[in-house]
């Protein structure tokens, strides 16, 4: 290992770091895998969990996982940093293929028996998730190949959790027999999920954009626009959803039209309203700042030159904000993903529902079932979004940026 | 013709401007010069509406200027400001084609437009073109910005301070190329700054400004002899004299060199009856050293005396002016030096007379 | 440009409102339950059971509180719901606290006060008594000989290791806890209790089940389906301090009016549904896992209620 024995500064510190992580991730990944209960076996939905390590119910398995961290921590000392980062999607891979395998032999005789996945099971995870990073992180070449190769190695991994699912191998774990219950309702409430996350972002983009446009023009504008957006940021969701019953009902009663609609104090109206109210501030807050980010000189010389008012907008302000106001439709996506899932709680659907009701009967893969599909609901919105930006972000945008030290 | 009639201009309670009338004429470059508050950069922003006044009126070739649509007005005019302006998100060329192609010119001949522009400002088309404004460095930037405000080859150009915000070294190369474009465009350009320097190296005519008001309005040497008041005397500084000198140049005040070609007997002029100096050229022309019979003996190598001179940190260039010819004579301890040409060929020399007389001159007018 | 901007998203957000929420044709009766197993259950048999005999239905089962639900309906929100006898006491106060205790007496006095008040009729009830109780794991029971509630005041008094998991609800209202500690004649210091706020009997029966925390005692429900399956046993409320809680469908009195024949359909259904029964039921959803829609379509198919 070079950077043990040398006095020298300047190699020690980034070679010793990544070698340090390394190690402590193959050494709390191999834990985990070895000492930590794997599976939970409940003898029915409710009942408490029997504990089963990997080494009981696939000791070959573990045998393969030791050496597979093995390999990673060899290789990322030897700095071959793309045949790391495979062993570690590959380590993943395998915990998957264990559950596979195992599953049907422990849970599949008895239809009321719940198979879980233990903490061994998602610390694992977490640590090969986490080596993949960090050996990614070393892998050289432009970041537009950077990116292609952690997106195919996130392709790989959801085609082999396709793969499993589909051969009928996971249905005993404990969330698939909840999903395998409540099919046609997951489906529908993942529809209305997305559906209510969409329409609260370009409600609130309109909102947001009317706003921080405005802002960015005049003090008394952004002052009060603001402190509006402030302020319903500052009431829980589910408090401003039930303040919201009430006049909303009222109104409905006053206009059956609008009930016809659709439209009344609970379900999807309050929530609307409220999920739009949150997702306008960070869209008006990007949109005021990626406006006052453009530099005043090139606005004053666009003037001076005798370009137009709309035109001076079209060709040099909207090219220059576009990249930070996209930036606040990623947030507000993302938050907006979120809070659906407690739109649930005033009948306006979505995974919330399989939250709480997991919660009332105390069910925790019911739990997890509506929670997991959020998660990857956010991480996907929040990546597609960060492309999007980087497409959207003109060249010599791209290129101060890196004059500046800004990652790309 | 520009003409401000009895122009004021507040803000609030505040007057930037006030009953200014002033006339600047065609193909003229006037500087618009002041402390800081004169109002200069107001009046500037008049000429193209950017600002509009509180009370009198601005006509451009007799038109009124509010009869004009703005949009139009501005792109028949130049306009560079200190802190350049570029699009940060455009190349260079294309931020050099903006006003030609807002006039909807013909797209080969807004690319050949661009590349001309740019060659005039001095940077190749080639390798500055596709480079982006956060590539280039501060006096590369400014440059662009002239090229693209002559873009449209407009008769007017309006200057804010552009050369303000570069480093001195820079400043000065870029205020004598403006100068050489500005003679052979002959524009009517209003330059605003608070150097004084710039002011009487750049202007035809000068517009001392003092809160909002004009003070005088005269060529820079009837300036320079006679100002018109003591704030005026204080603002041009008390160098004046100098300052005069920093108007001429001296290819109109250089005497004939004395000659002694390389190839020819130099050791028998340092022992001849000759009590003199002689600036010494190799066949071409090119000035190689100086021999001086007050600093060297008849016994001593006139070869190792030339190899062993720096001539040159003596010798300076046709364009440059009396002033930094004097500040060269004083810096080298001489009483005259050398003048050449771009080849470093001995075209004559200037002598500490020669610039006495200049000053003299201009004192008797 | 301001005034165009607000016109075109007001109307892009109602037309995007409306696309999202259900078509309704002609006035649907909107029914809606509670968010935890039983009223989902319930929920869902009156659904199916409603479309059925053609009457067109709304289905809003299963997304709130207590609160948000009694709040929905009276805002016309919400047509028809499961509501409990018993809560006619925290709707109506000043009451007559016995009258609760009495099934008969109960029931008309509730139908009678939330007609008059609110417009609500309620119909025929489930005789099922699915109020508070005080469960204890049957291991500890089978040893100490607990049966009934005064066996549990007895063990207490006698120093006995108490660990009560309950719901703030349950530890402060009147008619809860203090109720029972006041009619058998023991007293549960702070120590020996463990509070939760919402009433959410699954959570402190797995507390109990599991032992978390100590806890030996759970607060539960008398129809909960999972006492069993968590090996717990309720302790038999002999004095009968408890108010009756029996499952009631309650609707709008307009919405009755224009189909009156909801109340007919829904009769022979609550009618069939017993302690023991709804116990099963609910057992299946939250033991088994059966979706509550699953359960609710077996059970009508079962009792010949539905095609």
């Amino acid at each position: 290992m070079r950077g043990s024995g040398a006095r020298n500064p300047r190699f020690e510190s980034p070679y010793a770091a990544s070698a340090l992580a390394a190690a402590s991730l193959a050494a709390a990944g191999s834990a985990a895998a070895a000492f930590l209960p794997f599976f939970v076996l409940r003898p029915n939905r409710i009942a408490q969990g029997r504990s089963i390590a990997l080494v009981q119910a696939e000791p070959w398995i573990l045998a393969a996982l030791m050496v597979l961290w093995a390999a990673f921590l060899f290789l990322e000392l030897r700095s071959s940093r793309r045949g790391a980062a495979i062993v570690s999607v590959s380590i993943v891979a395998l915990a998957l293929a264990a559950t596979g395998l195992a599953a049907p032999r422990l849970a599949g005789v008895s239809h009321v028996a719940r198979l879980s996945l233990g903490s061994g099971f998602w610390l694992l995870g977490l640590a090969a998730y986490a080596s993949f990073v960090v050996a990614s992180r070393g892998v050289g070449g432009s970041p537009e190949s950077r990116r292609a190769w952690s997106f195919a190695s996130s392709l790989a991994l959801v085609i082999v959790l396709g793969l499993l699912l589909a051969s009928g191998s996971l249905d005993s774990l404990s969330i698939v027999r909840e999903w395998g219950a409540q099919r046609a309702v997951f489906a529908a409430q993942m529809r209305r999920h997305v559906a209510l996350t969409a329409a609260a972002v370009i409600a609130g983009g309109l909102l947001g954009l009317s706003i921080g446009g405005a802002a960015s023009r005049g003090k008394t504008a952004k002052s009060t626009g603001f402190l509006a957006l402030n302020f319903f940021q500052t009431i829980p969701s589910l408090a401003l959803f039930g303040l919201l019953i009430l006049p909303l009902a009222a109104l409905a009663n006053r206009f059956p039209l609008l009930r016809s609609w659709g439209i009344g104090g609970i379900g999807v109206a309050p929530a609307l309203i409220a999920l739009s109210l949150y997702a306008a501030l960070p869209i008006a807050r990007n949109a005021c700042a990626g406006l006052e980010g453009v530099p005043p000189a090139a606005l004053d010389a666009g003037r001076g030159m005798g370009m137009g008012k709309a035109q001076l907008f079209l060709r040099v302000e909207l090219p220059l904000a576009l990249p930070v106001v996209v930036a606040g439709f990623r947030t507000a996506t993302v938050q907006a993903i979120g809070n659906v899932a407690i739109a649930a709680l005033i009948g306006a659907g979505g995974m919330g529902v399989f939250i709480f009701q997991g919660l009332g009967q105390f069910a925790m893969d019911m739990v997890l079932m509506g929670t997991l599909p959020v998660v990857a609901m956010a991480l996907a919105a929040d990546a597609a979004f960060g492309s999007l930006a980087r497409a959207l972000t003109p060249r010599g945008l791209r290129i101060a940026a890196i004059r500046a030290g800004d990652a790309p | 013709m520009i003409r401000f009639e009895g122009v004021g201009r507040s803000f609030g309670e505040v007057w930037a401007v006030r009953t200014l009338d002033l006339a600047i004429a065609e193909r003229e470059l006037c500087v618009l010069v002041g402390p800081s508050g004169a109002g200069k950069s107001t009046i500037l922003r008049m000429i193209n509406r950017l600002v509009e006044p509180s009370e009198g009126r601005v006509t451009l070739d007799g038109k009124e200027l509010r009869s004009i649509d703005p949009d139009t007005l501005r792109r028949g005019i130049g306009y560079v400001i200190q802190g350049v302006g570029l699009f940060p998100h455009l190349t260079v060329s294309a931020n050099v084609s903006v006003v030609p192609e807002l006039l909807g010119w013909a797209r080969a001949r807004v690319s050949a437009r661009a590349r001309e522009m740019l060659e005039l400002v001095g940077l190749d088309p080639d390798r500055y073109g596709p480079r982006y404004p956060s590539q280039l460095s501060g006096g590369e930037a400014q440059r662009v910005g002239v090229a693209r405000a002559l873009a449209s080859d407009p008769p007017i150009l309006l200057m804010d301070e552009p050369f303000s915000a570069v480093d001195p070294v820079n400043r000065l190369r870029l205020q004598q190329e403006f100068l050489s474009i500005q003679r052979r465009l002959r524009k009517t350009v209003v330059f605003v700054t608070h150097d004084v320097d710039e002011a009487i190296r750049l202007a035809d005519r000068i517009a001392v400004l003092r809160s909002g008001s004009l003070v005088q309005y005269d060529a820079p040497e009837a300036l320079l002899d006679a100002p018109a008041d003591a704030f005026i005397a204080g603002f041009l500084g008390s160098d004046r004299a100098l300052k005069r000198l920093s108007r001429r140049a001296i290819r109109d005040w250089m005497r004939p060199a004395r000659k002694a070609s390389v190839d020819e007997d130099l050791a028998g002029l340092l022992c001849g009856e000759d009590p003199g100096y002689w600036w010494v050229v190799d066949g071409s022309g090119r000035l190689l050293g100086c021999l001086d019979r007050a600093l060297a003996g008849c016994s001593e190598d006139p070869r190792r005396i030339i190899a062993a001179q720096r001539i040159e940190d003596m010798a300076v260039d046709l364009d440059t002016s009396l002033k930094d010819a004097l500040s060269a004579m004083l810096g080298s301890s001489a009483r005259t030096i050398p003048v050449v040409d771009g080849a470093f060929r001995l075209v004559g020399e200037i002598a500490l007379d020669d610039i006495e007389r200049a000053s003299d001159r201009a004192q008797s007018r | 440009m301001q005034a165009k901007l607000v016109t075109i998203s007001a109307f892009l957000f109602l037309s995007l409102a409306a696309t999202i929420s259900a078509q309704g044709a002609s006035a649907p009766v909107v029914v809606g339950s509670k968010i935890d197993t039983e009223g989902t259950l319930l929920g869902k048999m009156i659904v199916r059971l409603l479309s059925a005999s053609d009457i067109p239905v709304t289905d809003k089962v299963g997304f709130g509180t207590t609160d948000l639900v009694r709040k929905a309906i009276a805002a016309k929100e919400l047509d028809l719901y499961v509501e409990y006898t018993g809560n006619g006491a925290f709707f109506f106060q000043g009451t007559d606290p016995t009258v609760w205790k009495d099934e008969r007496l109960g029931y008309e006095t509730v139908k009678r006060l939330d007609l008059q008040n609110n417009g609500i009729v309620w119909l025929t009830p489930a005789p099922a008594n699915n109020t508070w109780a005080i469960a204890v794991r049957k291991d500890l029971a089978d040893k100490e000989k607990l049966v009934s509630l005064d066996d549990f005041a007895r063990y207490v008094v006698r120093g006995g290791a108490v660990k009560l998991a309950a719901s703030e609800e349950f530890i402060s209202s009147a008619a809860a806890l203090p109720a029972f500690q006041a009619a058998y004649g023991f007293k549960l210091s702070d120590d020996q209790l463990l509070s939760f706020s919402g009433g959410n009997t699954a959570l402190t029966e797995q507390a109990a089940s599991q032992g978390t925390n100590g806890v030996n005692f759970a607060m539960a429900y008398g129809t909960d389906g999972s006492l069993a399956a968590l090996g717990l046993v309720v302790l038999a409320d002999t004095k009968a301090v408890q108010p009756i809680y029996e499952p009631t469908p309650i609707v709008r009195k307009e919405v009755l009016d224009r189909y009156p024949s909801i109340a007919p359909v829904l009769d022979p259904l609550f009618k069939g549904l017993d302690l023991v029964t709804l116990q099963g039921l609910n057992a299946r959803v939250a033991v088994e896992g059966e979706s509550p829609d699953a359960v609710a379509e077996s059970y009508l198919k079962d009792k010949g209620l539905l095609k």
